[in-house]
């Protein structure tokens, strides 16, 4: 209990730290240069990286962050920006117009942000543009169509959208090579050759619970008899011991009661796994046929 | 190297004498001055099956075994007709089919598997997940950098006790930040009472005059660690681990189990910034023969590993993401009822890798099919040099241990699979 309430005390010592998310982004004053840009990008609850280990191509994370429209200017202030992520901020059309003067950038991430289609036109400088993210925001089919000048562009992320399958289609025409996700098609074929799968696999379980099931009908009432069957044999070949004769044909005659109590013993195990497994195939194919449906249904 | 290690050699110095034991949150990072750092690279999701599991009852199968093959996505490529989903997901999917770790034993295995180096007396390595935190977090996120999930246990609590996610050297900042139960998530992030600020005002006039007396890098790292979980309190990014706060219908393509829960936790995390999630799910150490179980586990890993990659690839997180399942090694040919480190499957996905491909080969024939590799045998330096690569770390770098003692990220001698790796 100490340690949180000096904890709290410590914090507010700290005045000087930025607090992200309560809304009260720093106003926008402009970066003379990259090393002030990046300064107020961590001022309002970002981050500016190295793309990669190899390069001088930086990313600029500002994920769930206070960032506003004009603030989107800092990013123009840095060199060599390649990937920009906005998940979850609170920008829209204005802020686009800001990015599409970044001219190498290759990612784009905006996922759940105020953008619309009118804003997407704003990126049609973007000539490296290789992946654009635009999951849940409020795009729909016409807003594609400020898509078509950018030639480099790779993966095209649209789930949560108003885009239709007709809106996917017409943009595959011009950019062929474009990967949409999702692919509704394709997810509708990988759906169902796993139900295939489940279904397959079942109908033959079935086929093999069916047969555990007779052996155990058949061969588990006989235990007890077939038990008894087995101590009356090795009652004999202690006889036959005893007696110093040829033990032989007493042993083998045990040898076949044990065979025969084991299998009927056994067939109650492998009856209850065969309902185990049953079951489980059962839930698969359960699982797989309502993603179909789901599917097919959308 | 780098030079933010001399300050936190400082904390760990502190830890060692004790004055950080009061840490109620300890992978804090103190205030660095961030300025353009190392990549962010990719983030890791790795689902630990505690335990070992069965190759050939998963990812593995023979002719003539007891789980039996089924087409996948990629033509070719067979895994067991228990995983009709995964196996649709093959296009993003890995198989290494040929680990060879060395180590039977179950603490001992998890260790190497963890860090990449041989338990030994008197000294801990960091876990790969502190490593991530280490070289790939952002400095002062308000979001920890490694998170680990207790996904529970099913049918038996087996296989050991867990393995311990050690930041060693690394300084207890990169210790990882458990979360018990995936829907309870982070307990204690708010705050009893709506008078937190007040309360705040009035702790600070008490400590103000210390801190102000007492200038020490003890206290400010102190203070620094408690900044860093008020900033969680106070953070939108925090949401990120309440998985109540997800659609119905996404929490139910998951599934209800609570691993499936605790996949979905793992994304959400994994959105919100953090770098490494582990998940572990334990009671996988098979004795009585692994078919029993594996036909009951099949479900619901089906269900939740295969939405995890799914639900990934929707977002476009999939490339930046990297998804490992695997446990501390496999388990016998045939029916699995024992430890096997000579010849074991582990599943990847996603990452930006060269995915839809099988790496390694293990033999079909013979009197114990399975039971040998017959191509490129990965060990678990390889292992680990592949994660940290695929994560995007420099690899060739050292560490410096107590005592002025270098120690390698990765052992040198390690081969990296670079064919993973576009």
């Amino acid at each position: 209990m100490i340690s949180v309430r000096c904890s709290l005390a410590c914090w507010l010592l700290l005045v000087t730290i930025p607090v992200v998310g309560l809304g009260q982004a720093p106003p926008y004053k402009p970066a003379a240069d990259a090393a002030e840009a990046i300064k107020r990008i961590e001022e309002i609850g970002g981050s500016v990286r190295k793309a990669a280990l190899e390069g001088d191509a930086l990313e600029v994370d500002l994920r769930s962050s206070a960032a506003t429209d004009e603030q989107l200017q800092y990013l123009l202030a840095l060199k060599n920006v390649a990937v920009v992520r906005l998940r979850e901020c609170r920008i829209g059309d204005a802020g686009l117009v800001h990015l599409g003067k970044i001219a190498g950038l290759k990612k784009l991430h905006l996922e759940k942000t105020q953008i619309t289609d009118a804003g997407l036109k704003h990126l049609a400088g973007l000539k490296e543009l290789e992946v654009l993210n635009l999951f849940g925001c409020g795009i729909s089919d016409p807003g594609l169509n400020s898509l078509q000048p950018l030639p480099n562009l790779k993966s095209l992320f649209i789930t949560e959208t108003k885009v239709t399958e007709a809106g996917i289609a017409a943009l595959r025409k011009t950019m062929p090579k474009l990967v949409v996700v999702p692919d509704r098609a394709m997810e509708r074929g990988q759906a169902e050759a796993a139900w295939d799968t489940a279904k397959k696999a079942l109908a033959e379980m079935e086929v093999r619970f069916q047969a555990a099931k007779k052996d155990a009908e058949v061969l588990v009432p006989k235990v007890a008899e077939l038990k008894k069957k087995m101590d009356e044999a090795a009652k004999k070949l202690n006889e036959a011991k005893g007696k110093g004769g040829d033990v032989s044909e007493a042993q083998a005659a045990l040898k076949v009661a044990q065979q025969q109590h084991s299998q009927a013993a056994n067939a109650a195990k492998n009856f209850e796994l065969a309902q185990k497994h049953l079951a489980a195939y059962r839930q698969l194919e359960a699982d797989t046929r309502s993603r179909v449906e789901a599917l097919r249904a959308k | 190297m780098a030079m933010p290690l001399l300050h936190r050699r400082d904390l760990l110095r502190l830890s060692a004498a004790g004055l950080l034991s009061g840490v109620s949150v300890p992978w804090f990072e103190a205030l660095a001055h961030a300025s353009v750092g190392r990549p962010r690279g990719k983030a890791c999701i790795l689902l630990w099956m505690d335990g070992g599991p069965s190759q050939q009852h998963t990812f593995d199968p023979k002719p003539g075994g007891q789980f039996r093959a089924a087409p996948t996505a990629v033509p070719g490529i067979h895994i067991v007709e228990q995983l009709p989903q995964l196996g649709q997901c093959m296009r993003d999917m890995v198989l290494l089919r040929s680990m060879r770790t060395e180590i039977n034993d179950h603490y001992d295995a998890k260790y190497l598997l963890h860090t990449g180096y041989r338990r030994a007396p008197g000294f801990e390595h960091p876990a790969v997940g502190c490593i991530a935190s280490h070289q790939l977090a952002a400095p002062n996120s308000d979001m920890p950098a490694f998170v680990t999930i207790d996904a529970g246990y099913d049918l038996r609590l087996d296989g050991g006790r867990s393995y311990r996610n050690v930041p060693g050297y690394l300084g207890p900042q990169h210790t990882p930040l458990a979360v018990n139960d995936p829907a309870r998530g982070l307990e204690n992030l708010r705050a009893a009472g709506n008078d937190l600020a007040a309360r705040l005002e009035l702790l600070a006039a008490g400590e103000r005059g210390f801190s102000e007396e007492y200038a020490l890098p003890n206290v400010n790292a102190r203070q620094a660690a408690f900044d860093r979980a008020v900033r969680l309190m106070r953070s939108p990014r925090a949401r990120a681990f309440d998985v109540e706060a997800e659609p119905a219908r996404m929490r139910e393509a998951y599934g209800n189990h609570r691993f499936g829960q605790s996949c979905l936790l793992a994304r959400r995390l994994v959105e919100a910034g953090v770098s490494f999630v582990e998940v572990f799910h334990r009671g996988w150490d098979d004795h009585d023969g692994a078919a029993r179980n594996m036909a009951q586990r099949a479900p619901w890993l089906d269900r939740a590993m295969a939405t995890l990659i799914r639900d990934l690839k929707d977002r476009g997180m999939l490339d930046d993401t990297l998804i490992i399942w695997m446990g501390e090694f496999g388990r016998t040919p045939g029916n699995g009822d024992g430890h096997f480190c000579n010849a074991w499957s582990t599943m990847w996905a996603g990452g930006g890798m060269r995915t839809g491909q099988v790496i390694g080969r293990t033999s079909e024939t013979g009197r114990n099919p399975g039971g040998t590799i017959e191509e490129r045998p990965i060990s678990a330096v390889d292992y680990m040099a592949t994660l940290c690569l695929a994560l995007g770390m420099n690899i060739r770098q050292d560490f410096q241990a107590p005592g002025q003692r270098p120690v390698p990220m990765v052992d040198h001698a390690a081969q990296p699979l670079r064919e993973l790796l576009s």
